[in-house]
C-alpha cells in the first residue's frame, strides 16, 4: 500500500517535470515575440500618446478630419475590392488545382509560386512598364484597333488595385487550395448521385464545404491589403493614399512620429477588431460543421 | 403513395469492360440481377467489386459494354438523371446540413412541395427509428445512427435502385451483425433491386439473395449463398469464402482418389484437382458408417481453442495438414486424443466437394 503511494508521486514529479521541459522548449520563442511584437508594438502606441513630452490625444484628435477619413476610407475600399476580386479569380484556378491529379496539381503550384518568391520590387516595376501609355497593353490594344488613345492604367486607382491583386492572389491561392482540397470527392458522388447536376452539386455541396478556405484566404488578403505600401505608392503614381503611404509621409517627410504612430494604431486596432468579428464568425460556421 | 414505396427492377450488365490505362479492372462482365434481388459483389480488394458498382452508379465510365435498368439502356446517362440511391463507404453525409437538410436534398432537388418533404422525410426517418434525431448536426451522430441516416437519404427518394459500398465496414462487429439484418429487412419491406458490395465474406453469405464472387475484374461465380459456400465454382471460391484446406487428388478412371485411396462422391457433378476439406464439415469416424463417408487418418498437431469452438491441427499420413472445428461441447471434446496420437477423420460423401484450379 505504501509503495504504491510512493510511486504515485514520483509519477507526479515526473509529469511536472515533462511539463517544464515542454514550458522551457517554448522559452525561446516567447522571447522573441516578446522582443519583436510586443515591445514595438507598445512603443508605437506610446509614440503616439506623446506630445512635446506630455501625455496627449492630439494626434489622434487631428486624425479626425475628412482628410484622414477619406484615407481610410480608400484604404477598406482597395482592401475590401482587391480581396472580392482575388476571391473570383482565385476561387476557380483553386478549384482546378483541387481536383487534378496530385502530379498536376503540383506544376499549377509551381506558376502560383514562382511569382510568390519573385521580389515584390521586381514584380511592381514589372507592372509600371506593363501598363503604362507606351506600354504592351496599350500598345497591343491599340495595334488591334480596339482603342484610339492609350488607356490611363497606371499611376492611378486601376493600376493600384492591377498590382495589389497580382500580388495578393497567392495570398488568396494557398489557403484556398489547402481547403478545397480536403473536401471529400464522395460529398460531390453523392450529392450527384441524390439527383443534383454538377452546377448544382457545386453552389449546394461543395461550395459551402468550402467556405472555411474562403474565408481564410479573404482575410490574410484584406488584412495584408489593409498596410501595403511599396505596390500601391508605385503604381498610384501620389494620387491613391492609403493609410501605409500616410504613415510614412508622417514619419519620412515631416518626422512627426506621433501622427504617424497614431495612425498605425489605429489601423491595428480596426483591422484586430475585424479579425475579431471574423473568427467568431468562422468558429460559428465550424459548429455547424463546416470544417 | 404508400408508406416509402419503391420501384423494382432489373439490372443488366452486357460485356461491361474498364481499363485504366495497362490495367484491367473489368473484364467482359455479363450479369442479370432480378427485380427486388439482393446481389452482393464479393471479392478481395482490387478484385474489380467497387469499379462495377461505379460503373452501375455512372462515376465510372465502361470502357465498353452496356448497363441496362429496365428496358433502359444507362450506359450514357449522368449519374445524376439515374435516380439510383446510394449508401456510401464513408455515409458521405453532408456535414454543413443537419439530418433533416439531407434526408431533404434529393426531394428539394426533385422540386418536391414543402409540405410533402416534411411527409416523406420523417417516413424515411421513421424506417430506420431516427425521427427523434431530425434536428441532429452530422457530426453529433454515433457511426451506426450515420449508417440508418446515409440510408434514410438513399431511399426517401424512392429511388430505381439501391447501391450499397461497403456500408458497414466502418462499424465494430456487433453493430455490423445487427445493422446487417435491419438493411436485409428493409429490403425485405421495400423490394428494391439492391446491389451491395462487400469484401466480407460472412456478410455477403448473411445477406445476399444471391452472390457474384468477383477476382481480377472477372465473374467466378454467381450463385445462392448456400451454393457458394458448399459448392464452390474452383479453387479461389473455397479459398476466400470460409475456411478450407485445398488437398491435391487424382483423377482415377471416372472418379478421383486422395492418396491413393478412392473418394466416394456424392450425387452432385464433380470435376477438378483439389479436394475441398473444410474444417467444420470433418468429424470423429463412426463404425458402422463407411459407406456414407471417406476416412482420413494422421495424428493429432495441435489444439487451438476458440470458445465456442476449438481447431484441432491434424496432419494427414501423406505428410499434409487438415484443420478440424470441434463444438467445445463436452462430448466432442471428450473424443478428441492427446497430441500425437493418431486420429481418423471422416468427410460425408455429400461434403465431399472437387473443385478445378482456378484460371488467372
Amino acid at each position: 500500500m505504501t509503495l504504491a503511494l510512493d510511486n504515485a508521486r514520483e509519477l507526479r514529479a515526473d509529469e511536472r517535470r515533462e511539463r517544464f521541459s515542454i514550458l522551457g522548449l517554448s522559452f525561446p520563442a516567447l522571447i522573441l515575440v516578446t522582443l519583436l511584437v510586443f515591445l514595438p508594438v507598445g512603443w508605437l502606441f506610446w509614440l503616439s500618446v506623446i506630445d512635446g513630452g506630455e501625455l496627449s490625444l492630439i494626434h489622434y484628435r487631428r486624425l479626425a478630419d475628412a482628410t484622414h477619413f477619406r484615407i481610410f476610407y480608400v484604404t477598406f475600399e482597395i482592401s475590401i475590392l482587391v480581396t472580392v476580386l482575388a476571391l473570383l479569380l482565385g476561387y476557380p484556378l483553386a478549384y482546378l488545382m483541387s481536383q487534378l491529379p496530385p502530379r498536376w496539381a503540383g506544376i499549377c503550384l509551381i506558376f502560383v509560386l514562382i511569382p510568390f518568391w519573385t521580389s515584390l520590387l521586381v514584380r511592381t516595376y514589372a507592372w509600371l512598364v506593363l501598363l503604362q501609355r507606351r506600354g504592351v497593353i496599350n500598345q497591343t490594344l491599340q495595334d488591334l484597333g480596339l482603342i484610339d488613345a492609350p488607356l490611363r492604367l497606371v499611376h492611378n486607382y486601376t493600376g493600384t488595385v492591377i498590382g495589389m491583386l497580382h500580388i495578393m492572389l497567392p495570398f488568396m491561392i494557398l489557403p484556398l487550395y489547402a481547403a478545397l482540397r480536403t473536401v471529400d470527392p464522395n460529398y460531390m458522388r453523392a450529392a450527384s448521385n441524390l439527383g443534383a447536376g454538377p452546377v448544382r452539386a457545386f453552389w449546394t455541396v461543395f461550395f459551402p464545404l468550402s467556405l472555411p478556405g474562403v474565408f481564410a484566404g479573404s482575410l490574410l488578403v484584406f488584412i495584408l491589403s489593409l498596410g501595403f505600401y511599396v505596390t500601391p505608392a508605385l503604381l498610384g503614381g501620389g494620387r491613391v493614399m492609403m493609410v501605409s503611404m500616410k504613415i510614412q509621409q508622417n514619419a519620412g517627410l515631416y518626422f512627426d512620429w506621433g501622427a504617424a504612430s497614431a495612425l498605425g494604431v489605429v489601423l491595428l486596432v480596426v483591422t484586430l477588431f475585424i479579425f475579431w468579428v471574423l473568427s467568431r464568425f468562422m468558429r460559428v460556421e465550424r459548429v455547424f460543421g463546416g470544417g | 403513395m404508400s408508406a416509402v414505396s419503391a420501384k423494382s427492377e432489373p439490372i443488366r450488365f452486357e460485356g461491361v469492360s474498364k481499363r485504366f490505362g495497362t490495367f484491367t479492372a473489368l473484364d467482359d462482365v455479363s450479369l442479370e440481377i432480378g427485380s427486388g434481388e439482393f446481389l452482393t459483389l464479393l471479392g478481395p480488394s482490387g478484385s474489380g467489386k467497387t469499379t462495377l458498382l461505379m460503373v452501375l452508379a455512372g462515376f465510372t465510365r465502361a470502357t465498353s459494354g452496356r448497363v441496362l435498368v429496365g428496358n433502359e439502356d444507362m450506359t450514357r446517362v449522368p449519374p445524376h438523371k439515374r435516380d439510383f440511391g446510394m449508401v456510401f463507404q464513408n455515409y458521405a453525409l453532408f456535414p454543413h446540413m443537419d439530418v433533416f437538410g439531407n434526408v431533404a436534398y434529393p426531394l428539394k432537388l426533385r422540386g418536391v412541395a414543402k409540405a410533402e418533404i416534411g411527409t416523406r422525410v420523417r417516413r424515411a426517418l421513421d424506417l430506420v427509428q431516427l425521427s427523434h434525431l431530425a434536428d441532429r448536426g452530422v457530426d453529433q451522430l454515433s457511426g451506426g445512427q450515420k449508417q440508418r441516416i446515409a440510408l434514410a437519404r438513399a431511399i426517401v427518394f424512392e429511388p430505381r435502385v439501391l447501391l450499397m459500398d461497403e456500408p458497414l465496414s466502418a462499424l465494430d462487429k456487433n453493430l455490423r451483425e445487427q445493422m446487417q439484418i435491419e438493411i436485409r429487412n428493409l429490403h425485405e419491406t421495400l423490394g428494391i433491386t439492391t446491389v451491395y458490395v462487400t469484401h466480407d465474406q460472412r456478410e455477403a453469405l448473411t445477406m445476399s439473395d444471391r452472390v457474384v464472387v468477383i477476382d481480377a475484374g472477372r465473374v467466378v461465380q454467381v450463385d445462392t449463398p448456400r451454393a457458394i459456400y458448399e459448392r464452390p465454382a474452383d479453387s479461389f471460391v473455397a479459398d476466400f469464402i470460409g475456411e478450407s484446406t485445398l488437398l491435391p487428388v487424382e483423377r482415377n478412371g471416372r472418379g478421383f482418389s486422395f492418396a491413393g485411396m478412392p473418394l466416394r462422391l456424392g450425387e452432385a457433378a464433380a470435376n477438378g484437382d483439389f479436394l475441398v476439406v473444410r474444417p467444420e464439415k470433418l468429424g470423429f469416424h463412426d463404425p458402422g458408417t463407411e459407406e456414407e463417408v471417406n476416412l482420413f487418418d494422421g495424428s493429432l498437431q495441435q489444439v487451438v481453442y476458440q470458445g465456442e469452438t476449438l481447431l484441432a491441427q491434424i496432419r494427414l499420413a501423406n505428410g499434409l495438414p487438415v484443420t478440424l472445428r470441434l463444438s467445445t461441447r463436452r462430448e466432442m471434446m471428450a473424443r478428441l486424443p492427446e497430441i500425437g496420437a493418431p486420429i481418423t477423420l471422416a468427410l460425408h460423401r455429400d461434403d465431399t466437394v472437387i473443385v478445378p484450379e482456378h484460371r488467372k
